[in-house]
């Protein structure tokens, strides 16, 4: 009986306080349900790629040399640290023989090799004629196991029957170049075939043209790398380390940049959630003293009084934190890991939950909402009965610093010295809606900015930096005389794409894209940070600021270029150009051959007087983009992040509201018996309005003014969480601002005009019936 | 001429479905300047009938007439108006502002109406001179029931309304604020209306209105009322 009453007594007072009791369970659901959410994206990334890793065995690093004898294999394996090491064949431009002749990157393999082995899907394995196909390719051309298919390499055929479907951890993000951002899995996939079905389309003799390198536990990265340079000569074009491939790459910026919103966004949720649970329990154990002292007075154990008032918090707490915990992974991971998952490929689907994350989050809601329940109680569990049931004395009046000014203080109306005089009796609750408001603003600036951040990517390459109609890629045996002579109608800009190895004074090395052009460049106009023109220069070289920053080098320093030839070639860094995303450096086509290279145009940028299709369709070119593509395509490998951003701007719109309604809910239920007082000498409504509104609409622009700087520091925070291949500057905007302070503000005016009809409501003589 | 007259009032509550009627067409006169008592047990529906006197309340049906307007009339905006301008309410808790000093709550009044009086003035009048800034946290009941009586007064009102107004204190204060309240108002020519349940109480009006269940039992006039040093309750 005792036990059922006071259960009774926790359901009603529920349902009185609905409103505050919903809204720590909205934002402890939201805490839990956006911290989990945004870290299943990272974890399940993470988890699916490292498993992927394992079980392909992919290789650490990837060592290009041009025919690579058994001595010099034989040599890597001897480096001490070095596990494996295999060799194989890789091509990046076999056609397919079918509709639409989409490109095929070739690894010809020997059937003894075990590392960065393809995951077989459907099929069997690799017999000596048949070929292991690219999954997504095979499905998006409709091709299955059985079905033949001819390849052409090097400009000779190769009839294979697919034996096979698979994937490949070298390419769970399959874009075939550098200047496509969308997989187009019926464009471009990936082969494995026999090493010894590749000899044919080279003169009868296997080539080899890459030593794949697997490293013992603990051994020195970088060390090994910069032995290859002696083991491999004058062969050696250039060592790729495993997070220089393109989809562990892409892999490991999601999981950086998802970690890094995971971080910095549901703090601010955690923050409301304690800060509201503190308030409400506040009130609530301080209104209940009496009550409290009855309880006592009949006998109830301390023990259970307590757990009375700690269960509120236990179960709203519960609830928020079940409910987060179903509504972050599959609502926003799974809406969030769509996106990202139509990039990648992966062999698993099923999301990967950050338990250990989950429980730090879960415990620390248990902490603030049970814990903070427990004290609030706990401090009146230390007086007497007799003095909780005695009628409360009301809050003593005090006077204010401002008094100290009869100049400004005589001039103030009543409602102001009292609003003032209240402010400062209720500084808690003021702190606290400041803080609320300020995170809320801040969040929404936040996401804001995030959402700036990325759509300002494609608009600085696509808009200001490129502008081509069309980037045609050419076929390997156009040349530039060739293209010379086709005259097409209108601005040609011809470029040649590339990677080369750099080495610091310092011995870090990175494989890096080059771009190589003519000093004009009339269709890629190079910018510095500050948006400044700039031009390449005659000799040395122009690196992004970010790669240089990766390097630590800067203009003035020389770094060693090294590409197919078999010389280290020292090239100054004379300009450093801003580039948000692809990280690299630029060059003239006379400095290029300067330093011992061939200029071979491997695309061309247009700008047409008139679209010529008998070009785009000829056999010089093998593939093209417009511009606008590559714009959205860019849009859309980044709509992981814009979805984001949306979530966030959505959930801190919830947050301000939720925060504003009970702040101002709260500031209300304080001042009835004031409000009933006034109402009843004869003051009218507008008169008594402002007592509660002034507070909240201060309270307000306070908290949105200190809003702007926590945007700001999570602003910079995402910035620089995303990566190195990209290069963020996070800009607030005043009109960002503005639409922060006019959401919240917003959100202040509807609680403003629900507070307003509640004050017109009051009962005066309900209220004035008994002490409070 | 009857200030106030209260013809055929009904006030019918809706408790929980059944219908509960605190004041059952209750009719009376009382003349300006006359010093007046509500009497009745419990429930009666005194200050049910004291709150629609006062403009803080709806009537179900009837005509309460205030100087010869009818009231019952009257919407929201219309009603503060009047409270402001006619009413003094002086009630058994009290009801100071807890974050308004005494003078400041006295104050309010000038914030409202036509004609108030001077609030310091007031407070000394009710020998609070000296207490003019302490908060009502910092004072006695019987204080806090003086300034609250001189923030009624502090109004000029035509009619002071006080609902038990000495329920909340022993009997020796509870007849300084009796006597402050006979006082000043035979001074100052207002009319007062006090409810109470307490009979003695009831011996220093000149007009005492029986209350039960809603309706009125009896009126009694009398031509001398008792001085209220010579109560006793
Ligand atoms: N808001 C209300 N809703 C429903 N019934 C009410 C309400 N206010 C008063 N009543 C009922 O009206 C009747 C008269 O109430 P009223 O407050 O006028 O009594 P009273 O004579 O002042 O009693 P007391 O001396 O105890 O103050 C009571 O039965 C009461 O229950
Ligand atoms: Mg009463």
């Amino acid at each position: 009986m005792v036990k059922g009453a006071l259960i009774k007594k926790s359901i009603e007072d529920m349902k009185k306080n609905r409103s505050q009791f919903l809204s720590i369970f909205i934002m402890a659901a939201l805490a839990i349900g956006m911290s989990v959410g945004l870290d299943t994206i990272w974890t399940t990334i993470d988890a699916h790629s490292q498993s992927f890793y394992q079980d392909t065995n992919i290789s650490d690093f990837w060592v290009a040399a041009s025919n690579p004898s058994d001595l010099n294999l034989w040599r890597v394996r001897n480096l001490k640290g070095v596990q494996k090491a295999e060799k194989r064949f890789t091509v990046n431009n076999a056609t397919a023989r079918i509709d639409g002749k989409p490109i095929l990157r070739v690894y010809a393999v020997p059937s003894e090799n075990t590392l960065d082995m393809s995951m077989i899907m459907s099929g069997k394995k690799l017999s000596k004629h048949g070929a292991i196909l690219d999954r997504s390719f095979a499905q998006a051309n409709h091709l299955s196991v059985g079905d033949p298919l001819t390849i052409e390499v090097n400009d000779k055929r190769i009839d294979t029957t697919i034996e096979a479907l698979a994937l490949s951890s070298e390419n769970i993000y399959a874009v075939k170049d550098t200047a496509s951002m969308m997989p187009d899995p019926k464009g471009y996939g990936f082969i494995v075939i026999d090493e010894d079905r590749i000899a044919s389309a080279y003169g009868g003799r296997k080539p080899y043209n890459q030593i794949e390198v697997r490293l013992a536990k603990g051994a020195d990265a970088a060390e090994i790398q910069s032995r290859m340079d002696s083991i491999f000569g004058k062969k050696l074009n250039f060592v790729m380390a495993q997070t220089d491939n393109r989809g562990v790459n892409f892999a490991n910026a999601k999981v950086i940049q998802f970690r890094s919103f995971a971080t910095v966004f549901p703090f601010m949720f955690f923050l409301v959630t304690a800060l509201i649970t503190f308030s409400t329990m506040m009130r609530l154990t301080e209104d209940q003293r009496n009550q409290i002292g009855i309880l006592k007075a009949l006998g109830y154990s301390k023990k259970s009084i307590l757990w009375h008032y700690t269960s509120y918090g236990v179960f709203v707490g519960m609830a928020g934190i079940l409910v987060g915990i179903l509504f972050g992974p599959n609502v926003i991971g799974r809406l969030l890991l769509s996106k990202i998952k139509n990039l990648m490929t992966f062999p698993v689907e099923d999301m990967v939950i950050n338990i250990s994350k989950f429980l730090f989050g879960a415990s620390i809601i248990m902490t603030f909402t049970a814990g903070i329940s427990f004290l609030s109680c706990l401090k009146l569990q230390n007086e007497v009965p007799a003095e909780l049931l005695r009628t409360k004395m009301p809050k003593k009046g005090r006077h204010i610093f401002l008094e100290h000014f009869p100049y400004v203080w005589n001039r103030m109306k009543f409602s102001q010295k009292l609003t003032a005089r209240n402010a400062m009796r209720n500084k808690f609750r003021i702190v606290v809606s400041i803080l609320g408001v300020s995170g809320c603003a801040g969040l929404i600036i936040g996401a804001l900015a995030l959402f700036d951040l990325v759509s300002g990517i494609p608009k600085t390459l696509y808009e200001k930096t490129y502008s081509y109609d069309q980037k045609v890629i050419l076929d390997s045996d156009t040349t530039d005389r060739a293209i010379r002579n086709l005259n097409l109608d209108g601005i040609v800009q011809d470029m040649e794409e590339s990677s080369v190895q750099l080495t610091t004074q310092e011995g870090l090395r990175k494989v890096t894209a080059v771009s190589v052009f003519s000093k004009e460049s009339p269709l890629i106009h190079l910018k510095d940070a500050e948006g400044n023109s700039v031009t390449l220069p005659d000799t040395g070289i122009a690196m992004t600021r970010k790669l240089a920053e990766l390097m630590n080098v800067e203009v003035g320093d020389t770094v060693n270029l090294k590409r197919s030839s078999d010389t280290y070639y020292p090239v100054t860094i004379m300009k450093v150009v801003y580039m948000p995303s692809a990280q690299g450096i630029y060059m003239t086509d006379g400095y290029w051959q300067e330093i011992g290279e061939n200029f071979h145009p491997t695309a061309l940028l247009v700008q047409w007087n008139k679209k010529d299709n008998d070009f785009l369709n000829s056999g010089y070119i093998t593939s093209y983009t417009d511009r606008t593509t590559q714009k959205s395509d860019f849009e859309g490998n980044l709509s992981a992040i814009f979805g984001t951003s949306l979530l966030l701007i959505v959930s801190g719109t919830v947050l301000a509201f939720v925060v504003l309604y009970n702040m101002g809910m709260l500031n209300f239920a304080e001042r009835v018996r004031d409000l009933a007082t006034l109402e009843v000498l004869g003051f009218h409504q507008k008169e008594i309005r402002p007592l509660v509104l002034t507070e909240n609409i201060v309270s307000t622009v306070i908290g949105i003014f200190l809003g702007i700087p926590i945007g700001k520091y999570l602003a910079g925070t995402i910035a620089g969480g995303f990566g190195d291949d990209f290069d963020l500057i996070s800009r607030v905007t005043p009109d960002r601002i503005l639409i922060a302070a006019a959401i919240t503000l917003t959100f202040a005016a509807i609680v403003n005009h629900i507070v307003r009809k509640k004050i017109k409501s009051i009962d005066m003589l309900q209220a004035l019936k008994s002490v409070e | 001429m009857a200030t106030i007259v209260f013809d055929q009032v009904s006030k019918v509550y809706d408790a929980g479905g059944k219908k509960l009627a605190a004041a059952n067409e209750v009719s009376f006169a009382i003349d300006q300047g006359e010093f007046a008592v509500i009497l009745g047990p419990s429930g009666a529906g005194k200050s049910t009938i004291l709150n629609l006197l006062g403009g803080m309340d709806y009537a179900s049906s009837g005509r309460i007439l205030i100087g010869g307007r009818n009231i019952t009339n009257y919407d929201d905006e219309q009603l503060a108006d009047y409270r402001a301008q006619y009413i003094g309410f002086v009630f058994q808790f009290y009801n100071l502002v807890p974050n308004l000093t005494a003078l400041e709550n006295v104050q309010l009044a000038e914030e409202i109406c036509k004609n108030p009086l001077d609030a310091a003035e007031m407070l000394e009048r009710v020998g609070l001179g000296d207490r003019k800034n302490n908060f009502p946290g910092q004072m006695s009941g019987g204080e806090q029931q003086r300034v609250s009586i001189a923030r009624a007064l502090a109004k000029n009102p035509q009619i002071l309304l006080c609902d038990e107004p000495t329920g909340a204190l022993d009997s020796g204060t509870g007849r300084i604020v009796l006597k402050l309240i006979r006082d000043i108002a035979r001074d100052m020519g207002k009319t007062v209306v006090v409810v109470t349940h307490n009979a003695p109480i009831a011996e220093m009006a000149d007009t005492v209105i029986h209350m039960r269940d809603g309706q009125i039992s009896e009126i009694r006039h009398t031509e001398h009322p008792r001085p209220v040093e010579e109560i006793v309750w």
